[in-house]
Order: structure tokens, then sequence, then C-alpha cells
């Protein structure tokens, strides 16, 4: 059984946008998936869908097996959310506001149960010395740390999370991403624009373009996915052989600079020269996963 | 289940204390002094009309426009998102808000009550009519504040509609002065009052307020309804 399964999601809005089109993802046991796509691409419409307020247009989901639209009430039961804007309690304490997600979720559990798991809710966020805050005190940043925080405390198997980390500082998002990572669900789904989030997090990602999904896989299987140039610059140990070097090569001095079409060829390349006569200094630039993305969505745009 | 419910609402409101306390308890009653202040050369019932006026104004600006705002955010799509996933269902966090602000502005309502009771003498006063036609203005005041804060899902439109709609339904409703105009009756404040004032010895008991405003009460709650119960919240039909 899979945690999440959207099997063939279209969604039209009344207007005619076609906001997604026969969309269909999973969300295996113990994932962590990533749903990456540019602005307007469909990811919100999709969430929206599987919290059950939008009504696909065609097409099913389900979440730990069962049919949203048979038991909508499985959503309520089984599934956490992240919103992607930070939404504040201004008059409510940090503490109070997780008192009450508890509450609304355990009923009357006792006094220092709640204490104990509302304290491991806000630990791993790093908002431990903060639990007296009101909400009008809070950054940003730290408004979106609750939000997790609220998510966390329910204890619930599957969690969806949209944009988690906007609007967090560098340290706070590696907190996020560890709180993330350890959180031990059945089941995580990620919708973000962060390529190092996705990278960091996800077990797998799918790809979002004009409401289509037009790649998955690993992060490393979409960076395999298509060819990228590579440049290579290097010190070597001695004098390289030429048979060893790509056609594309340029020497000045001890420096070697050499270019390649993909980062397999590049890598292979390396290991030959570092094997055969050494490398005492070395550079390479191989596009990043987020040029990689910009590249597979300027491609598909066209 | 909808204690917690209230008690957050309630706990949610403690920033804006002074200004609750100025608008539900200070303002209201610096008006209601001024009106018993200025009854020397009046009849009792003279007395009650106003302080009856007084507790429909208190239930339209107060109750009403409150609870129009507070409802319209609740229905702010990111906070619908929110609520999705977390047990308690829109309805149920709408009908805590109802109670919430219903029972603040209970306190204006029991005064003027008080007032009218020491001049119009208990005697003249149907309680079991008077309970009803509380109930039915509250429940047709809070249900139309309901649907129109689920409508418009966005505090700071709500707002236009909070500042503006009070004004119009109190202006234009007989709650200050005495007016037969037939447009008056246009206005769903005005047969609450009616039923009220009937209630009080104030004036013929006559069905066609009653009818009126259980009509309204009928509508208003299948807005409401209609707009906080329905299945996909953010498919609007607008
Ligand atoms: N209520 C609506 N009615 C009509 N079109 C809509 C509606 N909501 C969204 N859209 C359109 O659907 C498309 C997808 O929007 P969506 O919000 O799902 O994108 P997104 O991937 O979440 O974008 P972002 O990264 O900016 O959050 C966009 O073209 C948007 O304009
Ligand atoms: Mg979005």
């Amino acid at each position: 059984m899979n945690v999440i399964e959207i099997d063939n999601l279209t969604k039209v809005y009344p207007d005619g946008t076609k906001a997604n089109d026969g969309i269909s993802i999973n969300v295996k046991r113990k994932e962590i998936v990533g749903l990456i796509g540019p602005n307007g691409a469909g990811k919100t419409t999709l969430i929206r869908q599987l919290l059950g307020l939008l009504k696909p247009t065609e097409g099913s989901i389900r979440v730990m097996g069962e049919d949203i639209m048979g038991n909508p009430d499985v959503i309520k039961r089984t599934l956490a959310y992240v919103p992607q804007y930070p939404l504040s309690f201004p008059s409510l304490r940090i503490k109070e506001v997780l008192e009450y997600v508890f509450r609304m979720r355990h009923g009357n559990a006792p006094r220092e149960e709640m204490e104990k798991k509302i304290s491991e809710a806000l630990n791993p966020v790093g908002l431990e010395g903060a639990s007296q805050f009101f909400g009008y005190q809070l950054s940003g940043g730290m408004e979106k740390s609750l939000l997790l925080a609220m998510a966390l405390v329910q204890e619930l198997p599957v969690l969806v999370l949209d944009e988690p980390t906007s609007m967090v500082d560098i340290v706070t998002k590696h907190r996020l991403w560890e709180a993330i990572r350890n959180s031990n669900r059945e089941g995580i789904l990620l919708a973000s624009h962060d390529m190092n989030e996705v990278k960091a997090l996800c077990d797998r990602v799918y790809l979002l373009v004009h409401g289509k999904i037009v790649a998955s896989g690993t992060p490393a299987d979409i960076v395999s996915m298509i060819k990228m140039p590579t440049e290579v610059r290097l010190i070597p140990q001695r004098e390289i052989p030429s048979r060893i070097l790509p056609k594309e090569h340029r020497k000045r001095g001890n420096l070697y600079e050499l270019a390649f079409d993909t980062l397999e060829k590049a890598l292979e390349t390396v290991e030959t020269i570092t094997k055969s006569v050494g490398v005492s200094c070395l550079e390479i630039e191989s596009p990043s996963f987020e040029n990689l993305v910009i590249n597979l969505i300027g491609r598909d745009g066209e | 289940m909808i204690s917690p419910l209230i008690e957050m609402e309630l706990k949610g409101m403690r920033l804006y204390k002074t200004f609750l306390f100025v608008n539900l308890l200070l303002m209201p009653f610096a008006l209601l002094f001024m009106m018993i202040m200025n009854s020397g050369s009046r009849t009792p019932e003279d007395i009650s009309y106003l302080v009856s006026g007084f507790i429909v104004v208190s239930l339209v600006s107060s109750f009403l426009g409150t609870l129009t705002n507070r409802v319209s955010n609740i229905f702010e799509p990111s906070v619908l998102e929110l609520y999705s996933t977390l047990p308690p269902r829109i309805s149920k966090v709408v009908l805590a808000q109802f109670l919430t602000y219903s029972i603040l502005v209970l306190p204006q309502v029991l005064i003027g009550l008080v007032v009218i009771l020491y001049y119009q003498g208990v005697s003249r006063i149907n309680a079991p009519l008077l309970t009803l036609a509380f109930l039915l203005a509250f429940i047709e005041l809070g249900t139309l504040a309901v649907a129109i804060g689920a409508r418009i899902g966005n505090p700071y439109k709500a707002m236009a509609v909070t500042t503006i709609l009070p004004w119009l339904l109190v202006v234009f409703s007989p709650a200050y002065y005495h007016s037969s105009l037939q447009v008056l009756y246009l206005n769903p404040v005005t047969h609450p009052l009616s039923c009220i004032r009937s209630a009080i010895g104030l004036q013929e008991v006559s069905p066609i307020p009653w009818l009126v405003s259980g009509v309204l009460t009928v509508i208003f709650t299948a807005l409401a309804i209609r707009n906080v119960g329905s299945r996909y919240m953010l498919e609007k039909p607008f």
C-alpha cells in the first residue's frame, strides 16, 4: 500500500485554466518525495485537492489506502500539513498553540504527556526557548518553525509540506530539514522551489511544469537524465599522456583545461589521470542541480 | 469538544482587551447612561423604546460586525488549508465563534433588559415571547454574519463590509426613532426589533414581524450552512 497515491489527477478551474493535467504520483512507505516546479506549475492546486479543498476534475487520490472522495475524513485522521504561508496567531503563546493542537488531536491526555510531546516537537525546530512567546513576537522564520512543530506534535503518519523553509535563514533551514528527516513518518510529500532542500531531503522527485509531470526519479537520476557539459581544470603531478586527454583540451603552463559532454565522462577521465600521473590541483564545474532543473524546465516550456 | 475552541477564541483576544473593553462595555454603557440621564421628560415607554433599540444596535454592531470579521478570517484559503487537516470541522469552529461573540455581547443585552424591566415593570413583559424574540434575533443576525463572512473569506475585505453594514442596518431601522416608513421593512433588523418590542409590551403582538423574522432566519441559516458546510471549501461558485 502506498502512503499517497495520486492517479491521473486533472484539475480544470472554472475559468478554464488546466492547472493539473493527468498527474500520477505516489509516495511509498518511509519515502520522502519532492514535488518541484516553477511558479504556477500547479503544486498548490495539487495539494489543495489532496487536502480535500478542491474537487478533482478527473482522477483519484488515495491516502493510506483510502480514497479521499469516499472517505474525506481520512485526511483529518492521518495527514498533517505545513502550509506555504506563515500564519500568525498574534495573541497566543507558542506553547498554547501547541497545547490546543495537541488537545484537538489527543483529547484529555495527561498533562505530563502533553508537556513531553510539546517539548519533543519544539526542540527539533529550535523553538524550545521561545515557548512563552506570543505570536506577534515571532519572526517569519519562527512562524514557519511553529507550523512544522504543530504538524509534528500531532504524530500523524503522513506529512505534507508546501515550501516548509521559505523565509527561513540557512541555519534554521538545516535544523528544519533535520527535523523533517528525523520525523519518522510513514510518508512525506514536499512541494518546494528550493533545489538544495529537495536534494537534502528527498528520496524521489517529480518535476512539474505547466501542470504535467515532465520528469521523475531520484535527484541523481534527474541530474543524469540530461547531458551536461562539464569543465575540468587540473594541474597534474606529471605530464599527461595525450591518449588520455579528451579532444577538447587546452594547456597553459601546468594547467590543463578539459571539456566534456557529460559529468560521467569527466569523472572517468579525472579518475584515469589520477591513477596514471596523479593530480595536485583539481576544479570541476558541472551545472548544479538547480541549473539543471532550470534547463529542463526551460527546454520543456518551449 | 466545543469549549476548547471557545477558550481559544477568547484567549486569542487578549491583545485587544482594551479595545474590547471600550467597544463592548464602556461605549455602549456610556450611551445607555446618556439615554437614562435624558429621561426626565419622557414616559417609561419612550425610554424602553430607546433601550430596546439600544439592545438591537448592540447586536448589530458588536455581534454581527465582529462575527463577520472573525468568520471571514477562518475562510481565508491559508486558514482553511490549516484546518483541513486539524480535527475540528470548520462548521464547529464557526459555531464556537458564534457562541463566543454571543457571550461577549450578552452584558449589553442583559443590562439593557434590566433597564427595561425597571421602567416597564415585570408585569408588562411576556417572558417566553421575549426569549423567543432574542433567540430569533441572535440566530438571524449570527447566521447573516456567518453567511457574509464565509462568502468574503478575507478579513480586510470584510472590514469594509463590517464598517458600513451595521451603520446602514441601524440608521435605516426604527431603533432610535419612530417611523412607519414602508422601506424600513426591507431592513432585516426592523423585524426582530418589532418582535422584541411586542414582547415587552411596547406594541401589539402581530404575527407579521414574527413570520418575517422566522423566514429571514431560515434563509440566512440556509445560506450560512451552504457556505460553511460545503464539501470542497475552496471550490466557490463565484
Ligand atoms: N482559483 C483559481 N482559478 C483559476 N486559476 C487558478 C486558480 N488558482 C490557481 N490558478 C492557476 O493555476 C495554475 C497553477 O497554480 P498553483 O497555485 O497551483 O501553482 P504553484 O505551483 O503552487 O505556484 P507557486 O510556486 O507560485 O506557489 C496557475 O496558472 C494559476 O494561475
Ligand atoms: Mg504554491
